[in-house]
C-alpha cells in the first residue's frame, strides 16, 4: 500500500509538471477552441489556479504564525514584548479597518500614506548612514586588498553616477562615467549573468529530477 | 557334644561357639556385660595390637580357619574371652543387675528379647523334628554323618572353602617377593605401623550400591561382597608377582600397574579389549551393574581429555596487517533462529538466518580493541597542547575591564552630522551663491531607444504597469519612473496597473497622482488598477497565459465595476492575452521580481515590449536580459541620471532637477567620508610600517 501511495503521488506530480511544462512550447492563441489541446490547456490553467490558491493559503498561515509568535512573546513577557504588542495591535487594527472599509478606502490609504510609507522610506534612508559608516570603518581599520578593492569600486561607481566630488559634466565626468558604466554593465553584469546561468541550470536539473520522480519532495525523499 | 545351629546358614556349631563357623554369624545374643566389654566396645573400639577381645577372637578364628584351609572345628582351642574386670566397669554399670557369667549356657532367659525366643524355639523344634528339614540341610547332615568335610564337598555349598583357599593364595602372594620394579617403593614407616585391618571383616562402603535392594545386611550379600574384594586383591597380588617387563601370557587378564616408576611413564599402555574384560568373572549382582556402554579406549579418553587436535589458523603477514582490527567488532552476536529475520528480497528470499550484510558491515560499532598507548607525532602533540591551552584560557574567568565611562560614538555622530548637513545644504545653495550641481551631459545609451519604444506604443492598447516595490524604495523609484509614466500619459496611452506586492496598488495610485495631479486623470478612463496579484511566480505566469483567469482584487475601481466585472472596463475589454497590452512596464527594486516577470512572461508576451524601471542596485542583474541577443527586456531605465536624461531627451520639464542637488550633495558627503576613511587607513598603515621599521632597526 505504501509503495502504491508513493507511486500515486509521483505520478500526480510528474503529470502536473509535464502538463505545465508543455504549455511553454505551445502558442495558446493558435489552438482551435473546443479541441483536445484546448481542453488540455484548460486543465493546465486549473492546476495553476490551484497553485495560486495554495500560495494564498500559505500567506494566510504565515500571518497566523506571525501573530502567534508575537502573542507568545507578549504572554511570556519576553525581551522586547512591547514591540510585539504594538505589532499585534497594528495588525488587528489594519485588519479590521481593511475588512470593514476595504483596502482602498480613504482610512486605510491614510494609514498607508502617513504611517507605512514614511516609516519604510525612513528605514531605507537609514541605510545610507549605515553603509557609509561601515565603509569608513572598513577602509580605515581593515586594511587589506579586498577591502581596498571594495572601497575603490564603490567610490568609482559613486563618482561616475552623478555629481559629487567632481562635476557631472566635462571630460573627467565622462571618464568616471565610462568607468562606472563598465563596472556596472560589464563586470557586474558578467557576474550577474553567471549567477543567472547557474540558477537556470539548477532550476533545469531540479525540474528534471522532479519530473522523473527522482526527487520527491512531496513524499519520502 | 550338643550342637547349635546357626540361624543364618543352619550350620551345626558347637554349643559353646559364639559365632557360626561357617558364616560368622553370632550364635549367642549379645548381652550387656557388667565388666564393661559390651557390644559397643567391640564394634567401636579398634583392638590394639597385642590385645584380645571378643571381636578379635571370632575374627581370628575365621582368619585362622581361612589361612589353614580348615574349618575351625574346635572352639575350645580358641582363647576365651578375657574375664571382665569388675573394677574397670563404670559406676553406672554396677547398678545394673548382675548377669550370669556362664556364657556357654547362653544369656539369661530373662534378658533375651521376645523375638529371639521365637527363633530359638523354632530352632529347637527344627532340631527335634526331622520330618521338616529342608533338602539342602538334609544333604549337609548326610555329609556330616558320612564324615566328609564341607570343603571337600564338590557341591555348591563349598564355595566358602574355595574362597578360603583363594584367600590363602592371596596371603601368600602378599608375603611373596617384591618385583624388581617395585623395589624402590618400600612402604613408609607410617604405612607399616598402620594396623592391618581385614578388608573382608571391615564394612565396605558401597556408596550408591548400598541403596540397591538386598545388598547390605544378609550374609550372602556380605560373602559376595567379600568375594569381589578378594578377586580384586587377587588380581593385585598377581600383578605384584609379575615382573615389570614380563610378557603377558595369553589368556591372562591385561595388567595395568597401579604404581609406576618415573622412568616408566612412557610405558606403552596395554590395550584392554572387550573380550578380556568380559572374561572376568563377576558376581551376578555386579554384572548387572556393568555399564551398558563400553568404556572408552585409551585413545578416545586421551582425545576427550585434550580436545580436538586442531592446529591454530595462521594468517599471512600481509593479510594480518590488513586486518581491520579497530573497525570490526570481534564478536558478532548471532541471534537464535527464531529471532532472525526472514530474507525478503533477492534469490534468498524466504530463507531464515541469512547473513545480513548491513548489520555486519554497515552498522556502526565500537572498537573493542583499546590501544593502551596512543602513538602521536611531536607536531600532533604540540597541536594538542595548543588546543588544550586554548580551552583552558576559555574556561578562565576574565576580569571585566575597568569602567572608563560611557564613550560617545564620535565617529557615528560625526558621520550623521555630515549627512544631515548634506541633506539640508541644497536648500541654501541660492543663499550661498552656489549655482548647484550641473546637469550631466552624458546620456545613457539605452535612454534614447527607450524613448523611441514608448513613442511606438499604440494608443489604443493599454500599457500594463507593474508596481512591484516596497514603500521604502518609493523615493528612488518614483523619481525614476515618473518621467516614463508622464510620457505615456502624455501620449494618452491608458495605464493598467497591477502589483505582486500588497502595497503596490496604493503606491501606483499615489505615483499617478503625482505625475498627473490635475483632474484630467480619470480613473477608469486613463488608468485602471487591477490590484494585488497574489501567488508569486505562478500567479505571474497565470496572468501572462490568461490575464482574465488570474485572481485579482482590484483597487479603487471606478463606479460600476467590481472584482468580478473589472475586465468589463473599456480599458481592458479587448485584452485576452498578455500580448494584447501595448507595453508591459515593470517598476521594481528587487532582482527576483524583475527576473520573474522577464522569465514567466516571455513565452506569451509576443511582440509587446517589456520595459524595466529599476533601482540602481537591481540594474546589474537585469541588464543581461536587456543586452542579450534575443532580448527579453526591450527597455531599461535605472537611476536618477537616466531619469534626468529621459526628461531631457523627451522634452519634459526637468522636475527631477529639484532632487538633483540633494542627490549631488549626499553623494558628495558619502564620497568624502569614504575618501577620508581611505586616507586615514593608508596613513595609519604607513605610520605603523614606519614605526615597525624603526623598531626593527633599533633591535
Amino acid at each position: 500500500m505504501r509503495i502504491g501511495g508513493h507511486l500515486l503521488w509521483a505520478a500526480t506530480a510528474v503529470a502536473t509538471g509535464i502538463i505545465v511544462l508543455l504549455g511553454y512550447f505551445v502558442r495558446l492563441d493558435q489552438i482551435p477552441p473546443g479541441s483536445l489541446f484546448a481542453s488540455f490547456f484548460t486543465l493546465r490553467l486549473l492546476l495553476m489556479r490551484y497553485a495560486v490558491l495554495l500560495a494564498a493559503i500559505a500567506l494566510f498561515l504565515g500571518l497566523i504564525n506571525l501573530v502567534s509568535v508575537h502573542w507568545n512573546k507578549v504572554s511570556d513577557q519576553q525581551a522586547g514584548w512591547p514591540y510585539s504588542a504594538i505589532l499585534i495591535v497594528a495588525f488587528f487594527l489594519t485588519l479590521v479597518l481593511g475588512l470593514v472599509f476595504g483596502p482602498d478606502s480613504p482610512v486605510v490609504l491614510l494609514l498607508f500614506n502617513y504611517v507605512q510609507l514614511p516609516v519604510e522610506a525612513s528605514l531605507s534612508a537609514l541605510l545610507v548612514v549605515s553603509l557609509t559608516l561601515a565603509g569608513f570603518r572598513l577602509i580605515s581599520q581593515r586594511r587589506d586588498l579586498i577591502s581596498g578593492i571594495f572601497i575603490v569600486t564603490a567610490l568609482l561607481v559613486l563618482i561616475g553616477s552623478g555629481p559629487g566630488l567632481i562635476a557631472s559634466s566635462g571630460p573627467l565626468y565622462s571618464l568616471f562615467g565610462g568607468l562606472r558604466n563598465w563596472l556596472a554593465q560589464v563586470a557586474a553584469a558578467g557576474g550577474a549573468r553567471g549567477v543567472l546561468l547557474g540558477v537556470a541550470l539548477g532550476a533545469i536539473v531540479t525540474g528534471m529530477r522532479i519530473l522523473m520522480a527522482v526527487d520527491r519532495p512531496y513524499g519520502d525523499r | 557334644m550338643a550342637e547349635i545351629r546357626c540361624p543364618m546358614c543352619s550350620a551345626a556349631n558347637d554349643e559353646t561357639a559364639e559365632v557360626c563357623r561357617e558364616c560368622g554369624a553370632r550364635l549367642t545374643p549379645l548381652v550387656m556385660d557388667p565388666s564393661g566389654q559390651g557390644m559397643g566396645d567391640e564394634e567401636t573400639n579398634e583392638a590394639l595390637p597385642g590385645e584380645s577381645s571378643a571381636g578379635d577372637d571370632w575374627l581370628e578364628r575365621i582368619r585362622s580357619g581361612i589361612g589353614g584351609g580348615e574349618p575351625q572345628g574346635a572352639p575350645e582351642d580358641a582363647p576365651g574371652p578375657p574375664e571382665p574386670d569388675a573394677s574397670d566397669a563404670p559406676d553406672w554399670l554396677d547398678e545394673l543387675p548382675e548377669a550370669s557369667s556362664d556364657d556357654d549356657s547362653g544369656p539369661p532367659s530373662g534378658e533375651i528379647p521376645g523375638w529371639m525366643d521365637e527363633f530359638i524355639a523354632a530352632g529347637e523344634e527344627e532340631a527335634g523334628e526331622g520330618e521338616e528339614v529342608p533338602e539342602w540341610l538334609a544333604r549337609i547332615r548326610a555329609r556330616q554323618a558320612s564324615g566328609e568335610t564341607p570343603q571337600e564337598a564338590p557341591t555348591d555349598e563349598g564355595w566358602l572353602d574355595r574362597l578360603r583357599e583363594e584367600e590363602g593364595v592371596a596371603e601368600e602372594a602378599e608375603e611373596g617377593p617384591v618385583s624388581e620394579g617395585l623395589e624402590g617403593l618400600a612402604p613408609s614407616p607410617e604405612y607399616e605401623e598402620e594396623p592391618k585391618t581385614d578388608p573382608f571383616s571391615t564394612p565396605v562402603d558401597l556408596g550408591p550400591l548400598s541403596d540397591l535392594p538386598g545388598v547390605p545386611g544378609s550374609p550372602d550379600r556380605a560373602l559376595r561382597r567379600s568375594e569381589v574384594l578378594r578377586a580384586q586383591a587377587e588380581v593385585e597380588a598377581t600383578d605384584e608377582d609379575l615382573p615389570g617387563d614380563a610378557p603377558q601370557t595369553e589368556g591372562e587378564m591385561p595388567h595395568i600397574p597401579a604404581l609406576m616408576e618415573r622412568g616408566q611413564q612412557e610405558r606403552p599402555v596395554v590395550e584392554i579389549d572387550d573380550v578380556s574384560l568380559d572374561s572376568i568373572e563377576l558376581p551376578d549382582w555386579l554384572s548387572e551393574l556393568k555399564p551398558e556402554m563400553p568404556p572408552p579406549t585409551p585413545e578416545e579418553a586421551e582425545v576427550q581429555d585434550k580436545g580436538p587436535d586442531l592446529a591454530p589458523a595462521t594468517l599471512p603477514s600481509w593479510l594480518e596487517a590488513m586486518r581491520p582490527v579497530d573497525s570490526l567488532r570481534p564478536e558478532i552476536e548471532i541471534e537464535p533462529e527464531e529471532v532472525q529475520a526472514v530474507e525478503s528480497a533477492g534469490p534468498l528470499a524466504g530463507l531464515r538466518g541469512v547473513l545480513m550484510a548491513e548489520p555486519v558491515v554497515a552498522m556502526p560499532r565500537t572498537s573493542s580493541v583499546i590501544s593502551s598507548q596512543l602513538e602521536i607525532t611531536e607536531r600532533q602533540y604540540a597541536q594538542a597542547e595548543l588546543l588544550h591551552r586554548l580551552v583552558e584560557e576559555e574556561e578562565k574567568d576574565v576580569a571585566l575591564p575597568a569602567s572608563t565611562g560611557r564613550r560617545l560614538p564620535i565617529l557615528r555622530w560625526g558621520i550623521s552630522v555630515i549627512l544631515l548637513l548634506a541633506l539640508f545644504l541644497p536648500g541654501s545653495f541660492e543663499r550661498l551663491g552656489f549655482p548647484g550641481f550641473s546637469i550631466p551631459d552624458v546620456v545613457p545609451r539605452e535612454t534614447a531607444p527607450l524613448i523611441a519604444l514608448i513613442e511606438d506604443i499604440p494608443g489604443d492598447k493599454p500599457s500594463l504597469v507593474v508596481f512591484d516595490f516596497a514603500p521604502g524604495y518609493s523615493g528612488e523609484l518614483d523619481t525614476v519612473a515618473s518621467p516614463l509614466l508622464k510620457h505615456i500619459l502624455d501620449r494618452s496611452v491608458p495605464i493598467v496597473t497591477i502589483s505582486t506586492h500588497p502595497s503596490g496598488p496604493p503606491l501606483a495610485e499615489r505615483l499617478l497622482r503625482e505625475v498627473r495631479p490635475d483632474a484630467t486623470l480619470i480613473n477608469g478612463a486613463q488608468y485602471l488598477h487591477l490590484g494585488y496579484l497574489s501567488g508569486g511566480p505562478t500567479a505571474v505566469q497565470l496572468f501572462a497565459i490568461s490575464p482574465r483567469d488570474a485572481i485579482l482584487t482590484g483597487f479603487k475601481l471606478p463606479e460600476g465595476l467590481d472584482r468580478a466585472s473589472v475586465w468589463q472596463s473599456p480599458l481592458v475589454k479587448d485584452v485576452e492575452w498578455l500580448s494584447d497590452f501595448g507595453a508591459v512596464i515593470v517598476i521594481t527594486a528587487g532582482t527576483e521580481t524583475a527576473r520573474n516577470w522577464a522569465e514567466q512572461t516571455h513565452p506569451w508576451i509576443g511582440e509587446t515590449p517589456l520595459i524595466m524601471v529599476l533601482s540602481a542596485g537591481a540594474e546589474p542583474l537585469v541588464r543581461p536580459y536587456f543586452e542579450a541577443a534575443n532580448q527579453q527586456v526591450q527597455g531599461i531605465l535605472t537611476g536618477l541620471p537616466s531619469a534626468l536624461a529621459y526628461q531631457q531627451l523627451s522634452g519634459q520639464d526637468l522636475t527631477v532637477e529639484a532632487r538633483w542637488n540633494g542627490f549631488g550633495s549626499m553623494k558628495f558627503a558619502v564620497e568624502s567620508i569614504l575618501l577620508a576613511g581611505g586616507i586615514y587607513g593608508a596613513a595609519t598603515w604607513f605610520l605603523n610600517r614606519r614605526q615597525q621599521g624603526r623598531g626593527d632597526a633599533n633591535g
